[in-house]
């Protein structure tokens, strides 16, 4: 049983997977602030350092389903190490990189890390945290990457003021070594999700993935990320433009927009725990949001009440 | 309000997965989800550009009601084919 002076084992599966996700976000946007200085040491275009997100991002979707494939054959818990210290020592070595093309290849082994963080989060969750707390687990799971997300930016750019890009670079490298060590450490309460019986080892697979159900939540979360691009790329311009709302004004909705969204996944997190009714909650929210969306899209109305519909279309 | 989707909608991917697959079920989804955000935003600049910035917003309304169908779908065909959740 959990004490009031220790942390119970849920909260600890909790906060060692919380934080390798949160340094797998927040490895993907420190590079940003750091585009400026690179436009200059290694005088490349700003196309060419687009590409290195690119590059990023493209390695760690593509890569995310072969990389469930291993974590289901032979556990998640090597890969979740591997792949945290992978992304570690890719931008730390950024640090050190004396041309683009470095910056590039260390991009792409930081994306073949950032692969692992799903497949293996959800498989060692699922394993390990109180099926009636998961949920919960879930929720801040998503959540622990939205900050990851929105620390970023701003503690490089701080840092990069401190010690320079390189010094910066390091030190957010050297960051993820007391994580990977945290989860080596305490790898034996990761329990991973139930196995497969041998005997049943030809099932699955491919076969799986395209099946009706999950063909369906793959359309889900493409299309819910389809109309989420909408609202974070334009929301700004479509306020400015349609409303001609002021540009702060306009970036602050998207900022209350954002926030609502993590304070709303804490929310149906709690929610997901108390109800197995998962479909209607969704129904229900996504009706209202599109409502609210259409509201803020098409009728006028003044500035103020427009602000608080994007919270609470979030 | 969308936020608050994120996580049933994960659990109801849990349980739909059988045991042993969760990690390929949620690389694929999640997959799913870098796709969508990567081929959408040129598009909504297009219609932005076509001087119609309000029609953004109802093809974002008009994108999670689809959202709802898939889901839905989802829901049926894990009805129909039954996954074997409790064998072991």
């Amino acid at each position: 049983m959990p004490h009031w002076f220790t942390f119970g084992r849920d909260t600890r599966v909790n906060l060692l997977l919380g934080s390798g996700h949160f340094l797998s976000h927040f490895y993907q946007l420190c590079l940003p602030p750091v585009f400026i200085a690179w436009q200059q040491a290694f005088d490349v275009s700003f196309a060419e350092l687009g590409l290195v997100m690119a590059v990023m991002s493209a390695t760690a979707a593509l890569l995310q389903t072969p990389m469930g494939f291993l974590v289901d054959r032979y556990g998640a818990r090597p890969f979740l190490v591997g792949g945290t210290l992978l992304m570690t020592l890719s931008i730390g070595a950024m640090g050190f990189a004396t041309t683009y093309w470095q910056i590039v290849v260390l991009a792409l082994l930081s994306g073949v890390g950032n692969s692992v963080f799903h497949p293996a989060d959800y498989a060692i969750l699922s394993g390990s945290i109180d099926p009636g707390r998961l949920g919960r687990s879930f929720a801040f799971h998503t959540f622990t990457g939205n900050i990851g997300f929105a620390a970023a930016p701003p503690a490089t750019a701080a840092l990069m003021l401190l010690l320079g890009w390189r010094g910066a670079l390091i030190l957010i490298g050297l960051l993820g070594f007391p994580v990977v060590v945290a989860i080596v450490w305490q790898s034996r309460i990761l329990i991973d999700q139930v196995r497969r019986p041998q005997s049943r080892a030809a099932e699955g697979g491919a076969g799986l993935l395209l099946s009706r159900s999950v063909l369906m939540f793959f359309a889900f979360f493409m299309v819910t990320a389809m109309a989420g691009a909408g609202i974070q790329s334009w929301l700004i311009t479509i306020l400015h433009q349609v409303h001609g709302v002021t540009l702060a004004a306009a970036s602050s909705a998207l900022t209350g927009y954002m926030v609502g969204q993590i304070g709303g996944v804490l929310v149906g997190g709690w929610v997901a725990d108390r109800t197995a009714r998962h479909l209607p909650f969704v129904v229900v929210l996504t009706i209202g949001a599109a409502a609210v969306l259409l509201l803020v899209g098409v009728v006028s109305c003044p500035s103020r009440r427009r602000s608080a519909c994007c919270l609470s279309a979030a | 309000m969308t936020g608050a989707r994120n996580t049933p909608r994960d659990v109801m991917v849990k349980d739909a997965a059988p045991p042993g697959q969760i990690g390929k079920v949620f690389g694929f989804v999640s997959s799913g989800m870098s796709l969508g955000g990567a081929i959408m935003p040129v598009p909504y600049g297009m219609i932005i550009d076509a001087g119609r910035p309000e029609l953004v917003l109802v093809v974002v309304a008009a994108l999670l009601l689809l959202s709802l169908l898939c889901a839905g779908g989802a829901r049926v065909g894990f009805r129909h084919a039954p996954l074997p959740v409790a064998a072991e």
